[in-house]
């Protein structure tokens, strides 16, 4: 059963990783899609206890929200803006492949220290790893849908981190936190469609008005 | 105390009546002037009792508020202070009720009889109180009443300037006193004033002074803290004015003396503080005072002036009560406790006449007035006496205060080492040169606008001012004079209060001295008054033709070859150049046939040019350039929370 | 008698009603629906109050919803600032759609997440569990991220994307710190399916995993923060604050804070109880209390439209708030006493601001000059608000302010004092210089004056004597609310407090 994790574990980091140097938006859409499919899988195999109901129900609930409901929603929002990937990003590709190397041994330092889950080594670092690097997505890029998409792996850090951390949650919590993250990115999503009708562009950098 | 608790009831119930049947003005000015009289009335008997010796009265009720009870209590001080307080305001509010007729189509003064009576009612409840929650309520209600009044003219510019500084001034010097209160505040969490606090330590207790010091100093207008003094009061209606400068800036001085006891025994650097505050306040007060050519600007430097002259009574007691000399702490103590009282009866008195002039002429700008005592007899009779008081020249109630200052620091010098003694020395220095540019001054003001010929305004329009006005003036006018001549009974009448700031009574030699320079002084203007009926006499009936004043032989003399404020102070103002900064806007005479000439002078305030503007504008552009950090770019909003949260965790790591 | 049924109506009432009202045909009938479904809402909630103060917590659904003391204060006052919004807007749609700005679909689209807003913000008060707080918390930004934009204009949907993103990221990482807090109750008897139950966390909290729970709080604290508007994570509250109609910023200001605050308040006693009460995370908030205050000063000085400096204003009042209940013992009775005060205060000021807006056309502080000329209600109205804002006594700010300096000055914290006097002083300064030509300046000849109704009249009247009684006189059965409420945070200092409150014996 370790090994599994391990393995899943060993693809969030590498999805992570590609995630930071992809410029095209539909593969990174892709990514995470593939991660959400992964985490479906990750809520399975992390509880030591047989197949219970709730647990399958969080499993498939888990899977078809972050691995076909928001990818779809998100590819719809980059048709409607026509675009196709990101230009000029602040932070260029090769440099922020490099950054997720720090951010990686960053992630692997913090999750030794912290005192969680000895017996998987790798759930705790590739959990704060996916964080770091949603935020990274979102603070180093310029269109708003990759923010939204930033968004998004940092909730799936946070869920890895969840499951891995917490273990048994109620499922009527788990579920409302389901719910949370998919009406968060519906809203995202027509917040995007809004912004591109009205401006004619999704570029979040040049959202700057109000400032002072 | 109930006959004092219901005077404030009185005072509120009557505001708010005013202000409610504001549409019928005459109703409304006549039950917002009577509050104040009828608060008087009611109050004066207890309060004059406990000042001339009666035992003092306390009242304490539960109060819901933290921190706070409602305890009230009158001993001589507050008694002092609350005589004063409506005596004047129920003077100033007949005063009123002359003063703000409305004009036809004018705006009602329904909200200004409000603020008025909430302003005494706060002034009374500032004396009354002993919980410092209720204190700072009582001194904001009074802060805040006041604020409106300043800013009654609101649709001038300079007003809403004015009302500003004024605000601003009032509560920073607010936050000077929330912490000291907190500090005072027993250590079982009681806020009482009466109430022995904790021990202070003396790091402590310095810190407390010099609090007070900013904190009441700013109400009192002390010197480098004066700047909303010369805003305020000419923005005011006169009435305010002569409530504000006459009462209001008192407080300060009445929550110094309050506080004073619960510090401990004073080191003798806080004398010596007073007394180099006094000295600055009182010095540069007149100075620039004599550089003023808007009436009630230069009033409202006279009253840091006047400041000046009680905190160096102040500062001679403290130095006399740090040194162990009862007589110099008694004497400094007395001078400038009744100098307060007599401030307010001739500031009143000269802010009134003030008011009086503006109401008729419409101007305050001395140089645009002249020769109104013409038209205006009983207003410059007034204005007359009050200059003389204002100037310390006896028989007048102002000589009787500096003088037993002076007699205080006399005492000190012959006393005390010399280093205190030297300080002494310096009070009856600065009192001199004060009384000295007060004279001056004073013969400035009331030479340009009472006498002469008419200048910009024509005098045919003008009218002496209706009898609400004048009955209060004639009223102050003579408490001038009777405090002037009975100096030595009211000395001894308030031995009672001085015995209880300064520990130690009066002696009678003092009296007598006063008793005899005074009923000198008498004794020479009855003779100069019997000479001037002599003369009166010997003209009697006999042809008299009055004339120009002699032109030097010039053939068409016009008014505008009067002396004007300007030409006035200039030599004395030159003198003093290195202090007031003065502007001089002069073109001279040049050629032989000269074309328009003209000189005048502009002098703003120093502190305020030179310190404060240049603070506050410094302030702002500092604080202008944090706009950077909110430049509205999303990602870097969203660094800062990812930032922060990284900061803590490796902040707190070794701790976690 | 209904207690735990109550407790469902506060919930479930308003979210009904935000679903049904849109469905009305006209606007006035949606917005009079929307208005009957906040007073049977409040209502409810009053009863329930009443009840928990009289006779103790109340509780329901095996204990995962819950109304204590110290929620109850906050459902009364966000109770209070919803009835006075909705009222309020009632007023300010009227004009809107008499001007042609407001479309039906608009008001349909505001009704129901206005109702759905208050529902939101209800559950995150009675949710015992902890998780469901935060998810009610999140229902809060995305049910309100739309309100902002009712007018769509480029402004107000940078204003909301800003505050989407932003809120969203910082509510996950108070997500993540919750799911530390879970974590660290492994070992307490049930396991972490009850562990999220705040009074079995405060119960076991002394077997909590410290170290855990400390980084747990370092998460909420940042998190929750960011929606509470404390500095520096507060940099969407100006862009939404001045973009959003004015009812929406009021409820914004007036509770939306307050309620993310509240979130970090509930974890301090059990933050507090896991590491040996050493007063670690009352240093923190005291510590974002104080840098709040002054970066709201900084930014007061500068602002030239009148909603943003509202909203910079929030941030120090949020600051004040935080820095009381950083001092512990009495200052957390300040701190919630300061709650209600500048709830009412800054709903009030929004509401003319917005009111005053609406004839100028502008929020901009130029052009809104000589307000007092053009309407006397709400020009007393914003100036009466702003005084108290800075702190002017006799209002209740000015006490709730003096009370969490005393509470400092005991505690010994004299950089925070002096930092929190300096801080309003510079916001004195700054607002009042722009609240005088606001009241008293010279009107531009475009705007005619405007006559008030009853209800803008009732509207205005009702906060200013509120809190001018409040500063006088405070009642005792409200003393003895706060009181209760305070005690729940910090139940060791409570003899301190008490001892305060009773007022010296002379």
């Amino acid at each position: 059963m370790n090994t599994w994790i391990e393995i899943a574990m060993l693809a969030l980091l590498l999805s992570d990783m590609a995630l930071l140097g992809l410029s095209v938006l539909s593969t990174s859409i892709g990514v995470v899609a593939f991660q959400g499919v992964l985490l479906g899988g990750f809520a399975l195999l992390a509880q030591h206890d047989v197949l219970s109901p709730r647990l399958l129900a969080i499993a498939v609930g888990t899977v078809v929200l972050k691995g076909g409901v928001y990818p779809y929603l998100l590819r719809r929002a980059i048709q409607e803006a026509g675009i196709r990937r990101e230009i000029q990003p602040f932070v260029g590709y090769v440099p922020s492949v490099l950054a997720g190397v720090v951010m990686m041994g960053i992630a692997v330092w913090l999750g030794h220290s912290l005192p969680l889950r000895a017996d998987l080594p790798l759930v705790v670092p590739a959990s704060l790893m996916t964080l770091f690097t949603g935020l990274f997505l979102v603070t180093a890029r310029k269109t708003a849908l990759i923010q939204c998409l930033g968004y998004l792996v940092l909730e799936n850090g946070i869920y890895t981190f969840g499951v891995a951390a917490v273990g048994e949650i109620p499922a009527l919590v788990e579920l409302g936190l389901l719910l949370d993250a998919f009406v968060a990115v519906l809203v995202m999503g027509i917040a995007i469609y809004r912004i591109n009708r009205e401006f004619d562009h999704i570029e979040a950098d040049r959202l700057n008005v109000l400032k002072g | 105390m109930i006959p004092i608790l219901s005077a404030v009831a009185v005072l509120v119930f009557f505001g708010s009546a005013a202000f409610v049947l504001q549409r019928r003005p005459g109703l409304s000015a006549c039950l917002g002037g009577l509050g104040p009289v009828l608060a008087a009335l009611l109050s004066w008997r207890v309060s004059f009792g406990v000042l001339l010796g009666d035992a003092p009265v306390w009242l304490q009720a539960a109060w819901s508020m933290p921190l706070g009870t409602f305890s009230v209590g009158l001993d001589a001080l507050s008694a002092f202070f609350l005589i004063l307080i409506l005596g004047l305001s129920a003077l100033v509010a007949v005063y009123g009720i002359g003063y703000f007729r409305p004009a036809a189509g004018g705006r009602p003064a329904g909200g200004v009889w409000f603020c008025f009576n909430i302003l005494v009612a706060g002034m009374m409840l500032v004396c009354l109180v002993r919980n410092a929650l209720l204190f700072l309520v009582a001194w904001e209600i009074m802060a805040l009443s006041s604020f409106f009044l300043v800013a009654f003219d609101y649709e001038r510019d300079e007003v809403r300037r004015a009302s500003w500084t004024y605000l601003v001034a009032a509560h920073l010097g607010t936050a000077f006193l929330l912490p000291l209160f907190l500090i005072l505040g027993g250590p079982d969490g009681s806020q009482e004033l009466g109430a022995v606090g904790r021990a202070l330590s003396p790091g402590m207790a310095n810190l407390c002074f010099v609090l007070a010091l900013i904190g009441f100093g700013t109400k009192a207008g002390i010197m480098p803290l004066h700047v909303w003094l010369p805003e305020a009061h000419p923005a005011a209606p006169s009435p305010v004015s002569a409530l504000m400068s006459g009462v209001m800036i008192k407080t300060g001085i009445y929550g110094f003396l309050r506080i004073l006891p619960a510090l401990g025994a004073p080191p003798l650097w806080w004398g010596l503080t007073l007394l180099a505050v006094g000295a600055v306040s009182g010095v540069l007060g007149v100075l620039f005072a004599l550089a003023q050519h808007d009436l009630k600007r230069l009033l409202a430097y006279h009253s840091v002036e006047n400041i000046g002259i009680i905190m160096l009574g102040l500062g001679t007691g403290l130095v006399g009560l740090s040194l162990g000399a009862p007589a110099v702490a008694a004497l400094g103590f007395a001078g400038g406790l009744l100098h307060v009282l007599n401030h307010a009866l001739f500031k009143g008195l000269l802010f009134l006449g003030a008011g009086s002039v503006l109401h008729a002429t419409g101007t305050r700008e001395i140089d645009r007035l002249g020769g109104l005592l013409k038209k205006m007899p009983d207003t410059g009779l007034v204005f007359l006496v009050g200059a003389a008081a204002i100037c310390g020249l006896p028989p007048l109630n102002g000589f009787v205060s500096e003088f037993l200052v002076m007699l205080g620091a006399l005492n000190g010098i012959a006393a005390l080492s010399a280093g205190p003694a030297a300080a002494l020395a310096g009070v009856m220095a600065s009192l001199a040169l004060i009384g000295g540019l007060a004279a001056a001054c004073f013969t400035k003001a009331f030479g340009v606008v009472f006498l002469g010929e008419s200048r910009a305004v024509e005098l045919r329009a003008v009218h002496e001012s209706n009898v609400w006005m004048r009955l209060p003036m004639l009223v102050l006018a003579a408490a001038c004079v009777g405090i002037g001549v009975f100096g030595w009974a009211v000395v001894s009448g308030l031995s009672g209060l001085v015995k209880s700031v300064a520990g130690s009574a009066i002696g009678v030699e003092t009296t007598s001295a006063l008793f005899a320079v005074t009923m000198g002084a008498a004794a020479l203007l009855g003779l100069i008054g019997l000479l001037a009926g002599l003369r009166r006499w010997l003209l009697f009936r006999r042809p008299r033709t009055e004339t120009d004043t002699w032109g030097c032989g010039y053939l068409a003399p016009s008014s505008r070859m009067q002396y004007t404020a300007s030409s006035f102070a200039q030599p004395l103002a030159d003198l003093f150049l290195f202090f007031l900064r003065t502007r001089k806007h002069a073109r001279t005479p040049d050629a032989v046939f000269p074309g328009a000439s003209r000189f005048d002078t502009e002098t703003p305030d120093v502190s305020r040019e030179t310190v404060y503007r240049p603070l506050f504008e410094f302030v702002a552009q500092m604080l202008g350039r944090f706009r950077v950090f909110q430049e509205g770019r999303i990602q870097v909003y969203v660094l800062y929370i990812v930032v922060t949260l990284l900061v803590l965790l490796l902040w707190q790591w070794r701790r976690l | 008698m209904f207690r735990q049924e109550w407790l469902w109506a506060v919930f479930c009432l308003p979210a009904a009603v935000g679903l049904l009202a849109p469905m009305c045909p006209r606007p006035r009938a949606i917005l009079g629906a929307m208005l009957a479904g906040v007073f049977a809402t409040a209502f409810c909630g009053f009863r329930l109050i009443g009840a928990v103060f009289m006779k103790g917590p109340v509780s329901a659904a095996s204990e995962w919803l819950r109304l204590d003391a110290l929620s109850a204060w906050h459902l009364a006052i966000l109770l209070i600032v919803f009835l006075m919004s909705s009222l309020y807007a009632w007023v300010y749609f009227e004009e809107e759609r008499r001007a042609g700005r407001l479309s039906l679909k608009s008001v349909r689209l505001f009704a129901g997440l206005w109702c759905g807003a208050l529902s939101a913000m209800a559950l995150v008060l009675i949710s015992n569990n902890l998780a469901i707080m935060w998810v009610g918390i999140e229902a809060t930004t995305l049910l309100t991220a739309f309100l902002i934009c009712v007018h769509v204009t480029r402004e107000s949907l940078e204003a909301m994307w800003k505050y989407i993103l932003i809120c969203s990221i910082g509510v996950a990482f108070a997500f993540m710190g919750t799911l530390l807090a879970a974590a660290s109750a492994q070992g307490l008897e049930g396991g972490t399916r009850q562990a999220l139950l705040w009074t079995r966390l405060l119960e076991g909290a002394a077997q909590l995993d410290p170290r855990l729970m400390k980084a747990a709080f370092l998460f909420l604290l940042v998190g929750y923060g960011t929606k509470a508007g404390l500095a520096p994570m507060h940099s969407w509250l100006p862009d939404a604050h001045s973009q959003a109609p004015a009812p929406v910023s009021a409820i914004f200001s007036g509770f939306m804070l307050n309620t993310a605050l509240y979130c970090i308040i509930r974890y301090v006693p059990v933050v507090e109880a896991a590491t040996g009460g050493s007063g670690w995370c009352l240093r923190l908030l005291a510590g974002f209390g104080v840098f709040s205050i002054l970066v709201g000063a900084a930014f007061i000085v500068f602002q030239k439209d009148l909603k943003r400096l509202l909203a910079y204003c929030s941030v120090e009042h949020l600051g004040i708030i935080t820095l009381g209940f950083g001092l512990g013992g009495f200052g957390i009775f300040a701190a919630l006493f300061h709650t209600l005060n500048h709830s009412l205060c800054k709903t009030l000021s929004f509401f003319a601001a917005g009111r005053l807006g609406q004839w100028f056309g502008s929020h901009d502080m130029e052009k809104m000059k000589g307000s007092c000329r053009v309407s006397r209600v709400w020009g007393v109205g914003l100036f009466g608000s702003l005084l108290a804002l800075i702190g002017v006594a006799p209002f209740a700010l000015f006490m709730s302010e003096l009370q969490i300096l005393k509470a400092a000055l005991d505690h010994g914290a004299i950089v925070s004092l002096v930092l929190f006097l300096a801080g309003a002083g510079v916001v004195f300064i700054g607002m009042l210089a722009r609240a005088i030509p606001l009241m008293w300046g010279k009107t531009s000849d475009a705007v005619s004056p405007v006559r008030a109704q009853f209800l803008e009249r009732l509207v205005v009247a009702v906060p200013l004597i509120v809190l001018l009684a409040l500063g006088l006189w405070m009642p005792l059965p409200l003393r003895a609310a706060i009181e209760a409420a305070a005690r729940i945070v910090d139940p060791g200092t409570a003899a301190v407090s008490s001892a305060l409150l009773a007022g010296g014996a002379p």
